[in-house]
């Protein structure tokens, strides 16, 4: 990286706190500073809790308190960002924990539903990676979408129909993916070489729906 | 009867049997030896040819949990049963002498059950050897398999749960990669070509 690059990216960071409402704004932030190119630690602070900071280079972050503690609606979020040397240590002590557990959380919970403003509606979708689903909360549904972008890339309304999920269900988990950097993103029209079969969700009685019956899941 | 047999595969001491245990609704059929290779996994006992328990899904169906031994020289045991099995729980205990290496060593010998998407691994004592990582695993596997994303889960046998969020990974991604065909071209693409 040019050290023109490097002034860029650090002042992509950001200075001072900005203030966001919601988690949706504040996912917008995360989802901005987490895609640039050098290490970065973020601080969120909603009032009245204890602050959630993030070490991007590590993938990592730390809260005293789980995510589910904090307010669903926050009415101001204090974010700060700073770009920080390679190498440089952890801004909190310890180890922390696995970053995707805060990004999850987040992408699931912050648009309800609605489409995170950085996908677009003719996006098509595909799994870049797994979720580590033993450390995350999770449904079936989760885990039957999961599967369906590890086979090939789709679109929204191409996901419902397979995964027989509603608009919102589908969304957050493409909101969530997309924010823990789990989903290769296409654009356009162009349609892909392996598409979903018309009868795909016709499948009550497949093997996964009958486990889940029999497992109560 | 139908049958879906599903394999439980990985080195000595992962937590095979344990597994199987967490998830049949009978009692597991086991096929335990002294262990003498304590140096490699410190326990009394090992698999020798198999265990075996099952769900029954109905009176017509039955979902078999195979563990197979992890030494090679009972690799005659995978053999036979790859041939039936719809894919593969991969268990790996992270505090085992190369653990990715061990883990890329079983997805070549499975490489058909690999190369349908019936494969999910569990990496195991996380709590005795944090690393590597499901990162760390999931890089090697990129190296060896660029073309498939395999589910990497960080587990623990004796949890029921985890056991089942590993084994209904396994099953939507089998049947998911059957809801997929090649996209028929268009007549009007097959004309501008």
């Amino acid at each position: 990286m040019t050290s023109a690059e490097w002034d860029y990216a650090r002042s992509s960071a950001g200075e001072g706190p900005r203030y966001v409402t919601g988690w949706g704004n504040s996912a917008v932030e995360i989802h901005r500073v987490g895609t640039i190119p050098v290490p970065v630690t973020m601080r969120l602070e909603v009032a009245d809790h204890p602050p959630i900071v993030i070490d991007f280079a590590r993938r990592t972050y730390s809260a005293t308190l789980p995510f589910d503690r904090y307010p669903i609606h926050p009415g101001s979020v204090a974010i700060t960002a700073e770009a920080v040397a390679p190498g440089s240590p952890a801004p909190f002590p310890g180890i922390g924990v696995q970053l995707d557990g805060l990004l999850w959380a987040v992408g699931i919970t912050a648009f309800e539903g609605s489409a995170a403003p950085w996908l677009r509606p003719s996006d098509r979708y595909r799994l870049s990676r797994w979720p580590n689903f033993t450390e995350l909360p999770h449904t079936m549904d989760y885990i039957r979408m999961t599967a369906l972008l590890g086979a090939g890339f789709l679109s929204l309304p191409e996901l419902c129909a397979g995964a027989s999920v509603s608009v919102g269900q589908a969304q957050r988990i493409l909101n969530a993916l997309s924010l823990m950097g789990g989903l290769q993103v296409v654009g356009g029209v162009e349609e892909p070489t392996m598409v979903l079969r018309q009868d795909a969700a016709d499948q009550p009685r497949g093997l996964f729906g009958r486990l889940r019956a029999r497992l109560g899941l | 009867m139908a049958e879906h047999v599903i394999l439980f595969t990985g080195p000595m001491g992962a937590g095979k049997t344990t597994a199987i245990e967490k998830l049949s609704e009978i009692d597991v059929v086991r096929t335990e030896a002294a262990n003498t290779e304590r140096q490699v996994a410190d326990k009394a006992t090992t698999t020798v040819a198999l265990d075996y328990g099952e769900i029954v899904l109905d009176d017509q169906d039955k979902v078999r949990l195979y563990g197979i031994p992890g030494q090679r020289r009972f690799d005659f045991m995978w053999t036979i049963l790859k041939e039936r099995a719809k894919g593969m729980v991969l268990l790996v205990h992270n505090d085992a002498d190369d653990p990715i290496g061990r883990a890329v060593e079983y997805l070549d010998e499975f490489a058909d059950l690999y190369a349908k998407g019936g494969v999910v691994i569990g990496i195991t004592r996380i709590d005795i050897a944090p690393g590597p990582s499901v990162t760390d695993y999931a890089a090697a596997l990129a190296v060896a398999h660029p073309d498939k994303i395999v589910p990497i889960y960080t587990v623990d046998p004796r949890q029921r749960d985890q056991m089942r969020t590993l084994l209904m990974t396994l099953v939507a991604n089998i049947e998911t990669r059957d809801m997929f065909v090649e996209r028929v071209p268009q007549r009007e693409e097959l004309v501008a070509e």
